[in-house]
């Protein structure tokens, strides 16, 4: 996949230290890279002293921070977030692009069009605009891996950091990409100790007057102005000019290569948009009147391609977003660029007569065309959805439940956060009032607090979140006297991305990581105890009269206080036998099913009873303690 | 000229191996020859949902003629469904006379039971059928995955059996992209992927599939 191409690329580039946050579509990336390194050292073909560092640091700006340390060292390093992850990185970032860097360091971010797992659709093009440091596109996983090492001289040569981009469709995507097989570190040159590392207004101001030399420069650079270039049509010159960046630039190939028009219009591929190589653009527009763009997330092609044409008054009429003429928002597809494209050819006139249909009613004979492709009776009805739920066994079913019970009948309001719990939103858990981003589960009901203070307020955030961005808001709480209860759902992992370790959990990436570093990490309890809440209760969401009691005296306080509901993801903890189901006694309520939505609790029809899909059961019991004719029985011996 | 890409769209439930399936087919189509492009979902789609995975095979592996990874709607030629409606919810990518194989076991989805639907996939299946009567679908295999369990001892291999049946039916049809997934070069792929101790379970499973196919024809 696109992540693992990225991370044989800068293993090829001899990266020397790895860190970055989890977050969809960029997790992999990391965890490749630190597989091949242990598998390096555990093999005897790489030393420990060579061997890179890896770490999921505990949020992106910490991982871009330990980056940033290791490339003034004179050290190849490379971050790795999410679109989202780069606005808790944001501080250093742009500060970063002022200073400067040493060895080279660039950030590997992927941004999430749709979106298909994102709390937005942010374009992280805007971002290299914002701080002026260059940005490499990809539109495919081969690009991926040959952008890497490119990257990284550029950052050298320029003393800039360089973000790598890409998008979902590329980060998951898969195509054949040679694999390293020899790992050379990059020679780490030192830290030297100069005023040039330290932020003062007056260093600030001399170097942001440096940053216009440095942009042209970087445009002449082969490693950056090779990915900017034309393809030619057979009859030079076409009136119609297409320009793409991204993965808009392969769906775009595919819908020429359709309609066999590979030839038949001039193509400008910008697979380095920033610094934007405005020679190269200048000549493009020039030799075209129109000129159509297709690119995801912002216009930001589009409103350069706008500003050049007005500075070098080219004259040219160019579409895309800001005509309307292609999507505002959401992601490409092939699809999609085939029907912008074909209706806009049809409207300026250009639709070669080949795909002229013959009464030239366009639209019907396509839609006649698309009938004989697409075999299309309707199924609607019988397509019954299957959306993401909680999985069997998850105990965060158990604390939203236990939530919900301990409060029945209470006025009570439910800030949640990222992360696997954001689906107790769904019914019938329901518990999810409010969603921003990392760590606005403990404090966005702050305010809702001191808005209503006659309402009890509850803030959900998961255990990595906790670590990432939780710390401060319950420090927050706690200075402000805000009381709310704050509700960690600590499932001992970073679940939703993929498992990762955290913090809490004691366990690391590097390839020297100990077991007895599990035992020495923190317990949530105890930090949050020791930043100052006085009321915290621990407990297993899954002993359930337990977990309804510990909440319902935490929120009977008049203070902050905290309930730490601890048991392991479904993905790293041990599956029991399910409950047996006592016929005779289950009357086919289904309040089971009503309460709690578990998958492996299906409505049985035929026999008007619960049945336990014990496949999928795993073994949690939560289901035996709801049951109100005990119906459902434990056969866990508890 | 270059004949067009091989799609194959491949439809399940999270943890039941289609994630596997896809990179066989993939690494498959690559072992002979040709160029290869796969997706699939991951992430908040995993929980539970659905699962597609897309791959497109450009028969000369040095002249691709797929460059996004996604096949568009109506242009798979072959469906590989892992549960009743998880196969017909993926119909829409076919193109008219696509080869289909699913499994006919229905899993009944979470949220089915709250909104008190009843599901046993026949209904699914039913509609798959007339798609196959009035040439919507030109071959249409349902492997019973009852069948799968008595003749293996297991059914974790699932989806190497339905595998096993989707070549067969390419390798009936004449396809010309039949030479890309051969049943020969399937099995060396299982070898140099699978854990070994999985790897003779994987080719029963596989031989399994080609024969259900045999059987019926």
């Amino acid at each position: 996949m696109g992540n693992a191409a990225a991370a044989h690329g800068a293993l090829a580039a001899g990266v020397n230290l790895i860190s970055g946050y989890p977050g969809t579509p960029s997790s992999e990336l990391l965890e490749v890279a630190s597989a091949f390194v242990q598998n390096a050292v555990a093999d005897g073909v790489l030393s420990a002293e060579q061997a890179p560092h890896v770490e999921w640091s505990v949020n992106e700006k910490a991982a871009l921070e330990v980056a940033y340390g290791a490339s003034i060292s004179g050290a190849r390093a490379l971050v790795t977030m999410k679109q989202v992850g780069l606005n808790v990185a944001a501080d250093p970032f742009m500060t970063i692009a002022t200073l400067g860097v040493k060895g080279g360091l660039v950030l590997y971010v992927a941004d999430d069009p749709g979106p298909i797992s994102s709390q937005n659709e942010q374009d992280t093009r805007l971002y290299a605009q914002f701080a002026k440091i260059p940005l490499l596109d990809s539109s495919s996983p081969e690009e991926l891996f040959a952008l890497m090492p490119r990257a990284f001289r550029l950052s050298e040569q320029h003393g800039c950091a360089v973000i790598v981009r890409a998008t979902t469709r590329i980060c998951h995507g898969s195509a054949p990409v040679p694999a390293v097989n020899r790992y050379k570190p990059h020679p780490i040159s030192g830290f030297e100790r100069n005023p040039r590392w330290v932020i003062f207004p007056p260093l600030a101001y001399q170097a942001h007057l440096a940053v216009p030399e440095r942009l042209q420069s970087i445009l002449a650079n082969p490693d950056f102005s090779d990915l900017n270039y034309q393809i030619r049509a057979d009859d030079t010159p076409a009136e119609l000019g297409i320009v793409a960046g991204g993965i808009s630039w392969s769906y775009l190939q595919d819908v020429l290569c359709q309609y066999n028009l590979s030839a038949s219009f001039d193509l400008l591929k910008l697979g380095a948009p920033f610094p934007f190589p405005e020679e190269l653009v200048t000549d493009f527009l020039m030799r075209h009147r129109t000129v159509l763009v297709f690119e995801e997330l912002e216009p930001t092609i589009e409103r350069e391609l706008h500003r050049v044409a007005g500075s070098e008054q080219t004259g040219s009429f160019i579409y895309g977003k800001l005509t309307g003429t292609t999507r505002f928002a959401g992601e490409n597809s092939v699809a999609i660029i085939s029907d912008d494209l074909l209706h806009f050819l049809r409207v300026v006139g250009l639709l070669p007569k080949e795909l002229l249909p013959e009464e030239s009613l366009l639209e019907e004979s396509l839609l006649e065309e698309l009938a004989t492709l697409t075999p299309e009776p309707s199924f609607d009805e019988l397509l019954i959805p299957r959306p993401p739920v909680l999985c069997a066994g998850c105990p965060h079913r158990a604390s939203f439940y236990a939530v919900k019970k301990a409060l029945q009948g209470k006025k009570a309001f439910f800030s949640g956060d990222i992360g696997c719990y954001t689906l107790g939103n769904s019914l019938p858990l329901n518990m999810v009032d409010t969603c921003v981003c990392m760590g606005a589960g403990f404090t966005v009901p702050q305010g809702m607090h001191w808005a209503q203070p006659d309402a009890l307020h509850l803030g959900f955030v998961g255990d990595s979140t906790f670590y990432a961005s939780g710390l401060t808001g319950v420090v927050n709480a706690v200075y402000n006297q805000s009381a709310i209860t704050f509700v960690v759902l600590d499932n001992e992992l970073t679940a939703m991305t993929g498992s990762q370790p955290h913090p809490g959990t004691g366990l690391r990436m590097s390839y020297d990581a100990k077991a007895d570093d599990v035992l020495r990490a923190p317990s949530i309890a105890r930090v949050i105890e020791a930043l100052g809440v006085r009321q915290v209760y621990e407990i297993d969401p899954l002993k359930l009269p337990q977990a309804i009691e510990a909440v319902t005296q935490a929120t009977q306080l008049t203070e902050v206080s905290a309930v730490v509901f601890r048991a392991p993801c479904v993905n790293v903890g041990k599956r029991q036998a399910p409950p047996q189901l006592l016929s005779d006694d289950c009357t086919g309520c289904w309040i089971c099913i009503d309460s709690i939505g578990c998958p492996a609790l299906i409505m049985n029809d035929k026999a008007g009873l619960v049945h336990i899909d014990e496949e999928h059961c795993f073994g949690c019991d939560l289901c035996t303690q709801i049951c109100p004719t005990n119906a459902l029985e434990s056969t866990n011996g508890s | 000229m270059a004949l067009e890409s091989f799609n194959i769209i491949v439809s399940g439930v999270g943890g039941q191996g289609t994630v596997l399936s896809i990179k066989l087919l993939a690494e498959c189509a690559l072992a002979s020859g040709a160029a290869v492009r796969s997706a699939e979902t991951i992430g908040m789609a995993q929980r539970g949902g659905g699962v597609l995975g897309h791959v497109r095979i450009s028969p000369q592996g040095n002249d691709p003629v797929s460059h996004s990874p996604l096949i568009p709607l109506g242009q798979a030629q072959l469906l590989i469904g892992f549960e009743p409606v998880e196969t017909l919810r993926a119909y829409r990518y076919c193109r008219q006379g696509a080869f289909v194989v699913t499994a006919t076991e229905p899993l009944m989805p979470p949220t089915a039971s709250l909104q008190r639907l009843s599901y046993d996939g026949k209904a699914q299946l039913e509609a798959l059928e007339q798609e196959a009567v009035n040439g919507g679908i030109s071959q249409l295999v349902c492997v019973e995955n009852s069948t799968v369990m008595s003749s293996l001892g297991f059914d974790k291999a699932l989806n190497v059996v339905l595998l096993g049946a989707a070549l067969e039916v390419l390798n009936e049809s004449g396809s010309p992209y039949a030479s890309l997934l051969s049943h020969e070069t399937m099995c060396d792929v299982i070898k140099a992927l699978v854990k070994q101790r999985y790897v003779e379970p994987n080719l029963r499973a596989l031989e399994m599939g080609r024969k259900l196919r045999e059987q019926r024809g």
